[in-house]
């Protein structure tokens, strides 16, 4: 991670300071509603070069929405939303998957039917070019130990934890310059979220930017530069890894009190 | 179908208003557009009978379509099997001898008159409905729709090959009686149409409604469902008939192949140009593509505009029809009417039915 | 003996047509959701080139009917079917039903309510023996081509990135979307792939019987569709088995029904029909035929 110094100040003051170097991804009161219902009311952070930003809040509070509108899957509004200096509004997912922005969606959507490998080759698809792709595989599945023994095996067969590493496997098989992931540890035992964890941990230090959206708050503080809480579609409150250990602070951001 | 943002503001016609205007409004318009088309001409007479015939037939099929949300494609056997019991039943004897000689003896020599043919056409159609409806009705779906089809071409083929039930193989039944007039057709469709709204009123329909939904969707859950269905589908296979005795008796001569894919497509892009899912939609569904149509049959046999004789080449009849169901669609995908039963056109609006917006 | 393997081949080669007309059919439906009931008329845009070109160059023919096929196809997406996008199936099969019945019209307007005849590559419409049992040469080839046409297809899902994107898009497009996957271009393909099976659904059809006429296509593609219902529209294997076992059904009925019956040997297979989908209303071959309510 690049030297953004956090410690010691207030959670406000790290988000302006790492607003520094130009973000690689900019979110300006970004809103998404559903028929008549909103979901993101207002909504603003911004992800930079390298960065782990976090983002927890409970069920309903606008989480994965967010991610979707980010990647084209829903429709938002915003004053600015871009990736890269580009406006990602009104472009299709496919054209954002391509341009270097990965989501891993909740809930670990693997092609069942479809073997591990097939899975990572389908990865594959948002390349630029095939450059480096035999040292990008080596490495993910360095990540992922355990899917180069099931490589040709049905997907559906996995847990559910090699199933979530399957997903990050295949979205980072796309090379991107920001991953995003919605909620990975959902669902999993308490080995594969830390295998998940040490991941993240690895590719940021790979040198992507990461977006963690969690329920994890504990952990997910700990690990990124700043956390965003989220409640009702908005932004709550911002904490840096130094309150990772405050526990009541946790709570409260949690309860959304 | 102007939508009047500003309604909510204003005090509500009393609820019974709006809910005897979702049925008077079916039948007035249909008496309206009767009284006047048989006014015009002969051939707009003639075509008039036929969109009588279709409207009941598509009432028919919206009974069963629009509170259960399942497609059918089948619908037509039930007509089939209307106009065949109408024609066995009021064709005269000695003509039956000579037509289908190896015709069942009970059949050849039942003879009943016009209307309690119909009668009988209906309780058949619903008979059949409903022993099909208790095999097919647990589907959904692309598979309920391909059931409901393969039951039209079973009936098709037995009423095609069978002697025993009419004409050798593919031969058409003539001598039909045109014993009902346009006057009484007309009170017949606008009973069904009353029949349909009566029906949709029910505890049966509201619940079978409830568990309306996408036909792509999973299927609805509990066998009361399934119940609920079966007796939608009864009912709109007995209304069906009759539309079948109307046609047998307007057309006078009844052939198995005429309840083909193109019959089917007529009456499917009534129901889904107008509004699948209200009776409403189906009214206005079968009067836009019936006066469509005889625009278009003028059209096809020449029609001199100002000294210009305007024709469009046979056949063009239901290439527009496909357009407009097609464009509709796209456009429109609940129909003209948007799904949604006759709205009290006048101030005060009715609160009824109207979406809240902030 | 001999006349059993005779029929058999002859059923073998009928199922072979349905399974194609089923694998066109399955293989949009698995992208898009759509039954598409207008795929008789991409098999007699591609039957009206054979029977048209054929009498003056058999090369040209074959090629343009492929093409036709693939255009034909290709045109129904961007005309019709990429407006419907985001609808239901129901609203889908609707417009496709629609389009169907237009296009017949549109062919009665251009080729006339008649039939056209030709005799397109009569020499297959030999037979020949093979060790002592004489086989009509067209059923032959009828299963080879239909044969060549799976493996190829299965080739093509299986090997190619742009192949298993197609599966992932029919698995699920909003993820597949998500990976990078262009849905204008799997779409496309599909609809491309779906039209080259119909030209070879319509060669092996006017070569039986060197005739194409308005409706020519429906036939095909109503057992195709139904046996991709019963074998199960979402399992691509599924649907091909489901049209080969129509086709089956019908021939063999075909040869054995008794005279006094045989007219109704249709009522038979759509009893059948009927009595699959009640039994298996998700298919035949679907694994998830254990939902089945009691």
């Amino acid at each position: 991670m690049p030297d953004t110094p956090v410690n010691g100040e207030t959670p406000q003051n790290a988000a302006s300071a790492s607003a520094r170097p130009e973000p690689i991804l900019d979110v300006q009161n970004l809103s998404v509603a559903y028929g008549g219902v909103t979901a993101v009311a207002g909504v603003s952070f911004h992800v930079g070069p390298g960065e782990l930003v976090g983002v927890i809040g409970p069920n309903g509070a606008g989480k994965s929405s967010t991610l979707l509108a980010l990647a084209g899957a829903v429709r938002g509004k915003a004053d600015r939303l871009t990736f890269e200096g580009t406006s990602l509004l009104g472009r299709k997912p496919e054209q954002i998957a391509r341009s270097g922005f990965a989501l891993v969606p909740e809930g670990h959507h693997i092609f069942g039917a479809l073997s591990v490998s097939d899975n990572l080759r389908l990865g594959e698809v948002a390349r630029r070019d095939r450059a480096g792709l035999a040292t990008t595989r080596e490495w993910v599945l360095e990540l992922f130990p355990i899917l180069r023994e099931f490589l040709g095996r049905p997907a559906g067969l996995l847990s559910g934890g090699q199933q979530q590493q399957l997903a990050i496997a295949r979205a980072l098989l796309s090379e991107p310059r920001l991953l995003v992931l919605d909620e990975p540890s959902l669902g999993l035992s308490p080995t594969a979220i830390d295998t998940v964890f040490e991941a993240i941990a690895a590719v940021q230090q790979a040198g992507t930017a990461v977006l963690l959206v969690e329920q994890r708050a504990q952990q997910t503080v700990a690990a990124a530069a700043r956390t965003h809480v989220l409640g009702e579609g908005r932004i709550t409150m911002t904490l840096g890894p130094a309150d990772a250990t405050d526990a009541e602070l946790l709570a409260k951001a949690y309860l959304g009190s | 179908m102007r939508r009047d943002r500003k309604a909510q503001g204003l005090v509500p016609v009393p609820e019974w208003v709006g809910d005897a205007w979702t049925i008077a409004a079916p039948l007035g318009l249909l008496y309206l557009v009767t009284a006047l088309a048989s006014g015009v001409s002969s051939s707009a007479r003639v075509d008039l009978g036929y969109m009588l015939v279709n409207l009941v037939i598509v009432v028919g099929l919206s009974i069963f379509v629009s509170n259960s949300g399942v497609l059918s494609f089948g619908h037509l056997a039930f007509v089939a099997i209307g106009a065949w019991t109408m024609s066995l039943l009021t064709i005269p004897v000695n003509m039956k001898d000579s037509i289908m000689p190896a015709l069942l003896p009970v059949l050849r020599d039942a003879s009943l008159p016009p209307l309690v043919a119909v009668l009988v056409a209906a309780v058949v159609g619903g008979v059949v409905a409903l022993l099909a409806g208790a095999a097919l009705m647990r589907l959904h779906g692309l598979e309920a729709g391909i059931a409901t089809f393969a039951l039209l071409m079973l009936v098709v083929q037995v009423l095609t090959y069978s002697t025993a039930l009419g004409p050798r193989s593919g031969q058409s039944m003539v001598g039909i009686p045109q014993s009902l007039d346009l006057q009484s057709m007309l009170v017949i469709a606008l009973l069904m149409v009353v029949v349909a709204w009566f029906y949709s009123r029910s505890r049966s329909a509201r619940l079978l409604r409830a568990s309306r939904d996408d036909i792509t969707a999973a299927p609805a859950s509990g066998i009361h469902v399934t119940k609920h269905r079966i007796i939608a589908f009864a009912i709109s296979g007995a209304v069906a008939a009759v539309g079948g005795a109307l046609w047998a008796q307007t057309n006078r001569v009844v052939q198995a192949s005429q309840f083909n894919l193109d019959f089917t497509f007529t009456t499917i892009a009534m129901l889904v140009i107008g509004g699948m899912f209200s009776l409403w939609g189906a009214v206005v569904g079968v009067i836009v593509v019936s006066v469509l149509n005889h625009v278009l049959g003028l059209l096809e046999s020449g029609l001199q505009l100002g000294g210009v004789i305007v024709s469009l080449p046979s056949g063009s009849r239901l290439i527009i029809v496909g357009l407009v169901l097609i464009v509709v669609l796209i456009l429109r995908p609940g129909g003209l009417t948007g799904g949604r039963e006759a709205r009290w056109p006048l101030r005060p609006k009715l609160a009824l039915g109207l979406s809240r917006n902030s | 003996m001999t006349s059993f393997l005779q029929a058999l081949i002859d059923a073998t080669s009928a199922g072979a047509v349905y399974a194609l007309a089923a694998l066109g059919i399955g293989l949009v439906f698995g992208v898009l959701r759509l039954a598409n009931f207008a795929y008789g008329e991409i098999i007699t845009a591609s039957a009206y080139t054979l029977i048209i070109v054929w009498p003056m160059n058999p090369v040209l023919a074959v090629l343009g009917a492929a093409v036709v096929g693939v255009a034909v196809a290709l045109a129904m997406n961007y005309a019709v079917f990429s407006w419907l996008r985001s609808q239901s199936a129901a609203t889908l099969l609707i417009a496709s039903f629609g389009l169907s019945i237009l296009l017949q019209r549109i062919y009665e307007g251009i080729f006339g309510a008649n039939v056209l005849s030709a005799s397109v590559a009569s020499g297959l419409s030999t037979s020949v023996n093979l060790g002592g049992v004489r086989l009509n040469l067209l059923s032959v080839v009828t299963i080879v081509l239909a044969a060549m046409l799976l493996v190829g297809v299965q080739l093509f899902l299986t090997r190619t990135s742009i192949g298993l994107q197609v599966q992932a898009a029919s698995a699920d497009f909003r993820i597949a979307r998500l990976l990078g996957v262009r849905s204008g271009l799997v779409i496309a393909v599909t609809f491309a792939i779906s039209g080259f099976i119909a030209a070879a659904v319509a060669f092996v059809l006017t070569v039986q019987s060197g005739t194409v006429g308005p409706s020519f296509g429906v036939q095909p593609t109503l057992f195709g569709l139904i046996g991709a219902v019963i074998g199960g529209l979402r399992n691509l294997r599924g649907a091909v088995v489901g049209g080969f076992v129509v086709g089956v059904a019908l021939s063999l009925l075909t040869s054995w029904l008794p005279p006094e019956i045989n007219p109704f040997r249709t009522a038979f297979v759509y009893l059948l029909v009927i009595a699959v989908l009640v039994l298996r209303p998700n298919g035949l071959f679907s694994a998830g035929a254990g939902k089945v309510r009691t």
